[in-house]
C-alpha cells in the first residue's frame, strides 16, 4: 500500500512554490529595470505588469501555507517536477505580456525550452525584441542552467536533509560537499565566475567587429549566458550566424564545452586537482565520441562535395557537432542546410552527439556520457565475463571523482535512465511524423527537443501544429528532470486521486 | 534574310533579363531553401536592415537583411562601405532601412569559412528607417493602477500575518 500525501506535505509544496513565485518575480523585475535603462518605457511596464503579478501569486501562496519541518522523499520529488512547469506558467505569461509571441502556448514554450536550455524559439520577431525581454529570456537560460531549485537553494534555503532530495530529484545526484547548500553556492559560485570572464572576453570581441559599447555587453552576455548554460538562445534569428565571426564561434565553442563539463570537474579544477579531468571517465568519453562523430560527418560532407575543402568542412562540422553533443544548440548554418544540404550520415551523426548529450551534473542534457561509458563498460564485463575462465573474478572500474568498480546497481541505472530517453526519441519522433513532418525532420526535431539540444531543421516554427508544441514541452521536461521526479509527481497525483 | 533573324534573336535574348544575366528578383527564403540550385547566380534581394554593421577585417563589412523574419548575411566589399555606413539598422526601438541589393548567392562562400552568404554589388535605401511605434494603451495603465493596488494590500496583508506569527 502506497502512502497518500499528507495536507503537511502539500502545504510545504505551495509554500516553497510561492518562495520560487517570489524569487522568478526577482529576475522579471530586473529585467523591467534593463528596458527602463534602455529607454523601452512600454516594454518596461508590460514586464513590469507580469513581475507584480507573479509577485502577487508568491505572496498569496506564502501567506496561505505554512511550511512543515519536513517534506517526505515523494513530496520532495513531486515539488521538483512541479516547479519547472509552474515556472514556465510564470515566465510564460510575462512573456505573452510582451506582444512577441503568437499565442501563451507559444510563450510557455519559449519558457521551458529556456528554463531546460534547450534553445528552442517560438519568439516572433526577436531582432526587435525589447532589450528587457532579450535579457529575461537570457536571463531564465542561465538560471535553468544551474537548476531553478539549486538556485532557490543557494540563495533562499536553510539547511535540512530534505533538500538533497530536491536538489537530486533536478537531474543533479552528485553532492561536490556533503552539505548539498554548500554544494549550491558552489555550483552559484563556478557559474558567476565563469559569467565574468566569458562576459568580458565576448564583449570585447564583439567591440572588435564594430559593435557598440552597450550592445557589445549586452550581445556578450547574452552569447556567454546562452553558451554556458548550453541553451543555445541568441540575441537575433540567424543564431551565431548573425556575427560573421570566427572569434566569437571559437569562444562560444570554448565556453559551452567547458559548461557541458560536470560541475565535479569545475571544483576539481578550481581546487587545483587538474589529474581529475584528465582521469574521469566522462571526459574521456566526451572527448572520444565527440571527436569520433566530428571527424566522421566532416568526411561524409566532404565526400558529398558540399564542402570544397576539407578545411572548410572541418570548420563547420566540428562547431554543429560540439555544439549538438553538449546539447547546446547554437549554428552557424541555416537550419535546412542540415536536412537540405548535408548528406544523411552526417545529419545522423548530429542526431547521435544530440541524444548522448554532455555530462552529468552540468547545463547539459541527453543521456549523458558517464551512463553511456558504464553502459559500454557493463557490455565489456559481460564480454570478459564470457572469455575469462570461470574461475576468474571479472571486473571493470570507471573513474568519477574516485576510481570505483562497476557494480550491477550502477549498470541498471545507468540502463534504465538510457532506455527511457530512447523511448522519449522515438515518442517525439513518431509525433513529429503524426503531425506530416518527414521521418528524418522528426527525428532531428525529436532528438533535439528530447535531449534539451536546440539545433532545429526547421520544423519549430510558430505555424507547426499545437498537438506537437505540447509534445516538445513535456518532452523537454522530462529530458531536463531526467524522468524519475516527473514520474514520482504523476505517481503522487494518482495516489492522491486514489485516497491510497 | 537569316543574318537579321539571327540577329533578332541574339538581340531578343541578349536583352532578356534571365540570359543577359541581369540580377533577378528573388526572395531570401527561396535562395536559402534552393541555395544548390542558385549557387554563383546574381540575384535582386529585398529586405531590412537588421542590427549593426560589422567589419570584416580589412577586407570589407558585412550586414544582415531579413525578408519575412528570414536573414541572410550580406558581404560588402570596401568600395560599398561608405554607403553601408549611413545606413541604420533595425533593433527593438527602430526598424531598419529597407534596402534593395543586387549581388551574387554563394552557397558555401570560399572568402569566409563556407557560409552561405550574399556578395553584395550595389545598394539602395528603399525606405528610410523609422522610430517602432510606443503607444501606451489605457489599459496598460488600468491595469498596472489596479495592480499595484492589490499588491499593496497583499503586502500590508502578508506583513501583519507575519508579525501575527511571531508575536504567537
Amino acid at each position: 500500500m502506497y502512502l497518500k500525501p499528507d495536507r503537511g506535505d502539500l502545504a510545504t509544496i505551495f509554500h516553497f512554490l510561492g518562495r520560487i513565485t517570489l524569487l522568478l518575480s526577482v529576475l522579471v523585475f530586473l529585467s523591467a529595470g534593463v528596458s527602463l535603462i534602455a529607454g523601452e518605457h512600454l516594454s518596461a511596464l508590460r514586464i513590469a505588469t507580469g513581475g507584480i503579478e507573479i509577485l502577487m501569486v508568491g505572496l498569496c501562496l506564502n501567506m496561505l501555507f505554512k511550511e512543515a519541518e519536513s517534506l517526505s522523499l515523494p513530496g520532495s520529488m513531486a515539488f521538483v517536477a512541479v516547479v519547472w512547469i509552474w515556472a514556465m506558467l510564470l515566465i510564460g505569461w510575462v512573456y505573452w505580456l510582451t506582444g512577441h509571441f503568437a499565442s501563451y502556448t507559444d510563450a510557455c514554450f519559449d519558457a521551458i525550452s529556456g528554463f531546460t536550455t534547450t534553445g528552442l524559439a517560438l519568439i516572433q520577431d526577436v531582432d526587435h525584441a525589447s532589450e528587457g525581454l532579450q535579457f529575461l529570456r537570457h536571463l531564465i537560460t542561465f538560471v535553468g542552467g544551474q537548476g531553478i531549485v539549486t538556485l532557490f537553494l543557494a540563495i533562499l534555503a536553510k539547511s535540512s536533509p530534505m533538500y538533497f532530495q530536491m536538489y537530486s530529484g533536478e537531474g543533479k545526484d552528485e553532492r561536490l560537499w556533503p552539505n548539498v547548500l554548500h554544494t549550491s553556492r558552489v555550483i552559484r559560485k563556478i557559474s558567476l565566475v565563469y559569467l565574468s570572464a566569458g562576459t568580458l572576453a565576448l564583449s570585447l570581441s564583439l567591440y572588435h567587429i564594430g559593435f557598440t559599447p552597450w550592445r557589445a555587453f549586452f550581445d556578450g552576455l547574452y552569447l556567454f549566458a546562452s553558451s554556458w548554460s548550453t541553451g543555445g538562445f541568441a540575441p537575433h534569428t540567424q543564431n551565431l550566424l548573425y556575427y560573421h565571426s570566427p572569434l566569437i564561434e571559437l569562444i562560444t565553442m570554448a565556453i559551452f564545452v567547458v559548461g557541458s563539463l560536470n560541475f565535479l570537474i569545475h571544483y576539481h579544477n578550481f581546487t587545483g586537482n587538474l589529474r581529475e579531468m584528465l582521469k574521469n571517465t566522462e571526459v574521456r568519453f566526451f572527448v572520444f565520441s565527440s571527436a569520433l562523430l566530428a571527424v566522421c560527418a566532416s568526411f561524409a560532407c566532404f565526400n558529398a562535395g558540399i564542402y570544397p575543402s576539407l578545411e572548410t568542412a572541418f570548420k563547420k562540422v566540428f562547431y554543429q557537432i560540439y555544439s549538438a553533443h553538449t546539447t547546446t544548440g547554437t549554428m552557424t548554418i541555416y537550419s535546412r542546410q542540415f536536412i537540405n544540404d548535408w548528406p544523411v550520415s552526417a545529419t545522423l551523426a548530429i542526431i547521435a552527439a544530440m541524444a548522448i548529450g554532455g555530462s552529468a551534473c552540468s547545463t547539459a542534457g541527453g543521456i549523458k556520457g558517464i551512463r553511456m561509458a558504464q553502459i559500454g563498460k557493463g557490455v565489456w564485463l559481460e564480454i570478459k565475463k564470457t572469455l575469462l575462465p570461470a574461475s576468474a573474478l571479472a571486473t571493470v572500474r570507471f573513474h568519477h571523482g574516485q576510481t570505483r568498480l562497476l557494480t550491477p546497481q550502477v549498470f541498471y541505472k545507468a540502463s534504465m535512465i538510457g532506455i527511457l530517453f530512447i523511448a522519449l526519441y522515438a515518442i517525439t519522433t513518431f509525433a513529429g511524423v503524426l503531425a506530416g513532418y518527414p521521418l528524418l525532420d522528426s527525428f532531428f526535431e525529436g532528438v533535439s527537443a528530447a535531449s534539451n539540444s536546440g539545433l532545429s531543421c526547421g520544423i519549430t516554427c510558430t505555424s507547426m501544429p499545437w498537438g506537437l508544441k505540447v509534445v516538445y514541452i513535456f518532452a523537454m521536461w522530462l529530458g531536463r528532470l531526467e524522468f524519475l521526479a516527473a514520474f514520482i509527481l504523476l505517481g503522487y497525483i494518482v495516489i492522491w486521486a486514489v485516497g491510497k | 534574310m537569316n543574318k537579321i533573324a539571327c540577329l533578332v534573336i541574339i538581340t531578343l535574348f541578349a536583352t532578356s533579363p534571365a540570359w543577359a544575366g541581369e540580377p533577378v528578383a528573388a526572395s531570401i527564403s527561396t535562395l536559402i531553401e534552393n541555395s544548390s540550385a542558385f549557387d554563383h547566380r546574381e540575384f535582386t534581394i529585398e529586405g531590412e536592415f537588421i542590427g549593426e554593421m560589422l567589419l570584416n577585417g580589412p577586407d570589407g563589412c558585412w550586414l544582415n537583411i531579413s525578408e519575412n523574419g528570414v536573414p541572410i548575411g550580406v558581404f560588402c566589399n570596401n568600395l560599398l562601405k561608405n554607403d553601408v555606413e549611413k545606413l541604420l539598422g533595425g533593433n527593438g526601438r527602430r526598424t531598419g532601412d529597407i534596402l534593395t541589393i543586387a549581388g551574387t548567392l554563394q552557397r558555401i562562400c570560399p572568402l569566409h569559412g563556407g557560409e552561405l552568404d550574399f556578395h553584395a554589388e550595389t545598394i539602395s535605401v528603399l525606405k528610410q528607417s523609422c522610430e517602432l511605434p510606443e503607444s501606451i494603451s489605457l489599459l496598460d495603465f488600468r491595469a498596472l493602477a489596479w495592480i499595484f493596488i492589490a499588491a499593496i494590500v497583499i503586502i500590508v496583508r502578508s506583513l501583519t500575518h507575519r508579525n501575527t506569527e511571531s508575536i504567537e
